[in-house]
């Protein structure tokens, strides 16, 4: 990580350290209650003490054991990763058109990717249902990657970052005969490392959880991802299965979490540590 | 004089000159966004259009109605309600998940790799669950008679009051979890952001004797101005969708109405009352409603950045 | 490689030549929300398609809140189901827009439906026709926590018959225990308090399904009970639905009253926490018991005839009274078939599980969940809602919120007519 540039008094120190402490451990009491009934049996459940007094794994074995939960996993991790791959270039593809061109219609186009922003499937479920039927893509891979290629949130940040680019430096390097792909790769990549970093977690958490998507595009366990089959184990008639899911929930978060290890060293890194001063 | 006519001149001429010669770079870049949002958001939302004019019957759109769905829905008893807690959900929101993140992530950028680390791992971990999940354990904690806060001010001989299901708190409760789920998410966008401040400007300022607070003000938030940009939007933007997981788990929209909001309105006419009409026409009245605010806000936003 | 694309091209031309030949077995699809039954229910499929060599099952799990919508929007496009779970409530919103086939129109002329009792069928008629047969039924019972009942001095073999006396040990368990008597889940929206309203003798619908007709005398009385339980007693749990579940399975409620169909999780949860019996649900006064049915039907929606006959055989089969009962059995539902009751496997099951007992004894007081007619059923069961929760806050008496609850849903009603 890159050294503090910003030294803060004793005072303001100690402050930020007890709202960071406070806020911590409002986060942490409950993934502990999480994880704890992960190892409780049925009738501990609603017990009230956070961990099991008789700790049990058996709600992990009827993770595997009720759910094809192998198979979930690969359609989540194999999806995920092509579509935040996908997600990642085409949004940064976007937002260099945006940052770097001055071109006739650029102010409404940027309101359209805003815009784009508002529309949930949700909301356009009957029409997308439509769509989605017109390809053929119901229960295929494809049917839970494309659709979702395009992503406003990241054209929009990567554009954020992008305007704060020296202009210069893309100058220099067209100047030095590189063609626009070559900048991008080799000057403007380097340099929003962090924000790529950063993008890439949040896009990969977002697909990793996502549950509405799935729900309408898979039928079979030939499509289905980890957040449909854990969904198994609520039943608003009959009662939720929460120590199961609680299980079910702790497997699948540790992905996301190698995922966010893997991305955090890049996210402070600085502008300085790769050499380039604004 | 003259010189500068022909600067003029010559300007023009390279404008001309450009503007016949059409850069196709940028169409290029852009092409894959754009045809896949054309597809996969604009298409659908236009044939929301559509449907919201129309009465269907068993096989699609039939009957044009005009604004008959719409008037239908702003007739809706819950209506009011609904559009009255967005307000609420979204500028709540605002002081938790966008300017509450921006200390949070300025004392984690100055703090030592080790303990920054820390902070910032623990705070991500919410996002990674799955928000059904963080619901449901918040009621839990959140239980008058055997919650986890019940268990600390218990012993004190006070009394947990039960905040879901009551009127004047239950919209706080889930804001207050919507918030809590996403605000690692935002402080690792305003780490990013501020990852791009460079360690000469804070030099330079320090050599002319700037203090903490200068620095903070003078070049911290100014540089981190887009990203809080996008944070504000964002959160506009997804703030009444984010809670419908947590409203569909705690309250589905109770105690009277009081958590319920236009999205999750619009999700039951879709989901639960036949009703496509009415869910294209909400769905639509939403669209307008965040247009709006977030064309007030930037231009409220360009104001601020001009004159700090 | 070359090898590879030319066994490609040999396999699409096979398949694309392959003869259709009428001994090809048809696949039908059938849409369902059974998590924890699922096995079960695939089991009966296995033993339909081996009695049925010419058709195979295709199940598929569906969510249940989305599964209504997305039938209607497969019909569109053509691909709906052959056969679905549907909420039992939603039959005429599922018929108005959805076309599901007349079950009178099989090829056996609907004979197969002598084997469902007749007040149970009743929840998926329409317009003179049945378009629903009932699957996954429960009745409301009363589960007692039967330590809580002995700790207020109460005789738990001896729990309340009617609500009045409900009401009465309620107010003692509060007194000597100091713990809530009671919740009632809301079951969905308005579940609950309709099974308080029709228990109290009232109508939900008038019988064209026109208007709201639940405000009578002595269904404002019921109302009026609950919410003296709520306001002067203060015997009942007024909290959130999941967390007054989590509370009773801790041991910090006397009783719940919700669906038999909780009754394995329940009794799962309770295991060594508390001693847990089950009641039947207490009737008002001397009035004979009146429960509507919560749960799902079955319906078809096949349009090719030969798929059509392949969901008939397989709702046929779904419908004979052995299937009915063991899938009852299993999985805690409700039997449907006349005299279910007195059936060897029904009668075993009670014998060993009394207390799932409690529910097939009323299979007798069941009688249709409002069906609700027209294109604002969210808004009509939030009206419910919402009148309870006034009730339950103490925001009004009964005598004016149930006849102000009535006539807005009957305004609802006519507004989302067609």
């Amino acid at each position: 990580m890159a050294p503090s540039m910003l030294k803060l008094s004793r005072p303001l120190m100690l402050v930020g350290h007890i709202i960071l402490l406070v806020t911590a451990l409002s986060i942490i009491a409950p993934l502990i209650l999480v994880l704890g009934t992960s190892f409780k049996p049925a009738n501990e459940i609603y017990g009230g003490l956070p961990w099991p007094r008789k700790f049990t794994l058996q709600n992990y074995y009827d993770v595997f054991e009720k759910l094809p939960f192998g198979r979930y996993l690969w359609n989540s991790l194999a999806t995920t990763t092509l579509r935040v791959g996908g997600q990642l270039l085409i949004a940064l593809f976007a937002a260099y058109a945006f940052a770097r061109y001055n071109f006739p219609g650029r102010g409404l186009l940027f309101a359209l990717v805003l815009g784009a922003m508002m529309i949930p499937p949700q909301l356009t479920f009957l029409p997308i249902y439509l769509l989605i039927n017109k390809l053929g893509w119901f229960d295929t891979w494809a049917g839970l990657i494309v659709p979702n290629l395009a992503m406003p949130l990241a054209v929009f940040l990567l554009r954020q970052h992008l305007l704060a680019f020296p202009k210069e430096l893309y100058d220099a390097a067209a100047m030095d005969g590189a063609n626009e792909l070559r900048i991008l790769w080799s000057v403007v990549l380097p340099n929003i490392k962090p924000v790529m970093a950063a993008l890439t977690v949040v896009l990969f958490v977002d697909c990793w959880n996502e549950y509405f998507w799935p729900l309408v595009i898979t039928e079979t366990d030939h499509a289905m991802t980890v957040q449909i089959g854990i969904r198994r184990f609520l039943d608003a008639e009959r009662g939720d299965d929460l120590g199961p899911l609680m299980a079910a929930v702790t497997l699948i978060s540790l992905p996301a979490l190698a995922v966010f290890f893997a991305c955090q060293r890049q996210i402070i890194q600085t502008f300085v540590s790769v050499g380039i001063k604004g | 004089m003259t010189q500068t006519l022909e600067l003029v001149a010559t300007t023009r001429i390279e404008r001309t000159a450009a503007r016949r010669k059409i850069d196709l770079r940028p169409a290029v870049f852009l092409a894959p966004f754009v045809v896949l949002v054309a597809l996969f958001t604009y298409w659908p939302l236009i044939q929301l259009v559509y449907l919201s004019l129309f009465k269907l019957n068993r096989s699609g759109p039939d009957r044009f109605i005009g604004a008959d769905n719409f008037l239908g829905v702003l007739d809706n008893a819950q209506f009011h309600d609904a559009a009255y807690n967005s307000l609420i959900y979204i500028f709540l929101s605002i002081p938790f998940k966008v300017f509450l993140p921006i200390p949070l992530a300025v004392f984690i950028w100055t703090m030592g790799a080790k303990l920054g680390n820390f902070y910032k791992a623990a705070l991500f971990l919410p996002t990674l669950l799955s928000f059904v999940v963080v619901s449901i354990v918040w009621i839990w904690m959140l239980n008058p008679v055997m919650g986890l806060f019940q268990s600390v001010i218990g012993p004190l001989g006070l009394q947990m009051p039960s905040l879901l299901s009551d009127v004047a708190s239950a919209i706080y409760v889930i804001i207050g979890v919507g918030a809590w789920k996403l605000i690692g998410f935002n402080i690792l966008l305003y780490l990013a952001g501020l990852s791009a401040i460079s360690r000469d400007y804070v030099e330079a300022m320090r050599l002319d004797g700037a203090g903490d607070w200068v620095v903070l003000r003078r070049l911290i938030v100014p540089l981190l101005s887009p990203t809080i940009l996008f944070v504000a939007i964002s959160t506009v933007v997804f703030t009444i969708q984010q809670v419908f997981t947590p409203i569909d788990v705690m309250t589905q929209g109770g105690p009277l109405n009081s958590t319920t909001n236009l999205f999750y309105l619009v999700y039951q006419y879709m989901f639960e009352s036949f009703n496509v009409g009415y869910s294209a026409a909400g769905a639509l009245l939403i669209f307008l409603l965040l247009g709006l605010i977030i064309a007030a806000k930037m231009i409220w936003f360009e104001k601020l950045v001009h004159y700090s | 490689m070359s090898k590879f694309l030319l066994s490609a091209v040999i396999l699409a031309s096979s398949i694309l030549s392959a003869p259709v030949n009428a001994a090809d077995p048809v696949t039908i699809n059938f849409w369902h929300y059974q998590n924890s039954n699922r096995e079960v229910l695939t089991q009966t499929i296995k033993e339909f398609e081996a009695a049925n060599p010419g058709v195979k099952v295709q199940e598929l799990f569906k969510d249940l809140t989305n599964l209504a919508t997305e039938i209607q929007a497969a019909r569109m496009v053509g691909r709906a189901p052959d056969v679905a779970q549907v909420l039992a409530r939603l039959t005429i919103g599922m018929v108005e827009t959805s076309n599901p086939v007349p079950l009178e129109r099989g090829p056996d002329k609907g004979a197969f439906l002598a084997n469902v009792a007749s007040n149970f069928l009743a929840t998926g008629a329409y317009k003179g026709s049945t378009y629903a047969v009932p699957h996954s039924f429960g009745t409301p019972v009363v589960y007692i926590n039967r330590d809580l009942f002995r700790a207020a001095g109460l005789d738990p073999d001896k729990p309340p018959r009617t609500w009045q006396e409900l009401r009465e040990q309620g107010l003692q368990i509060k007194q000597k225990t100091g713990k809530h008597a009671m919740f009632v889940s809301n079951g969905g929206r308005d579940v609950g308090p309709q099974q308080m309203l029709v228990n109290a003798g009232a109508n939900m619908l008038s019988e064209d399904f026109s208007r709201a007709t639940f405000a009578t005398p002595d269904a404002i009385a019921a109302m009026q009970l609950w919410q003296d339980m709520a306001v002067v007693d203060k015997s009942v749990a007024v909290f959130t639905e999941r967390e007054n579940y989590s509370l009773f399975m801790a041991g910090q409620i006397g009783m719940m009253v919700t669906s038999i169909a909780s009754f394995q999780g329940a009794q799962r949860s309770a295991k060594g926490v508390f001693d847990m019996g089950v009641a039947h649900y207490p009737t008002w006064g001397e009035k004979p018991r009146r429960v509507p049915n919560s749960g799902a039907s079955l319906m078809i929606f096949s349009e090719a005839p030969q798929r059509r006959d392949a969901a008939f055989r397989f709702l046929a089969y779904m419908m004979k009274p052995e299937v009915t009962n063991r899938w009852a059995v299993q999985s805690g539902y409700l039997p449907i078939a006349p005299g279910a009751k007195n059936a060897d496997i029904v009668r075993a099951y009670v014998a060993e599980e009394l207390r799932w007992g409690v529910a097939v004894a009323q299979m007798d007081d069941l009688v249709s969940t409002a069906r609700w007619p027209g294109t604002r059923v969210v808004e009509i069961q939030i009206v419910l809602e919402n009148m309870v929760s006034a009730l339950w806050q103490g925001k009004g008496r009964a005598a004016t919120l149930v006849p102000a609850a009535e006539k807005e849903i009957t305004r609802l009603i006519a507004a989302g007519a067609n």
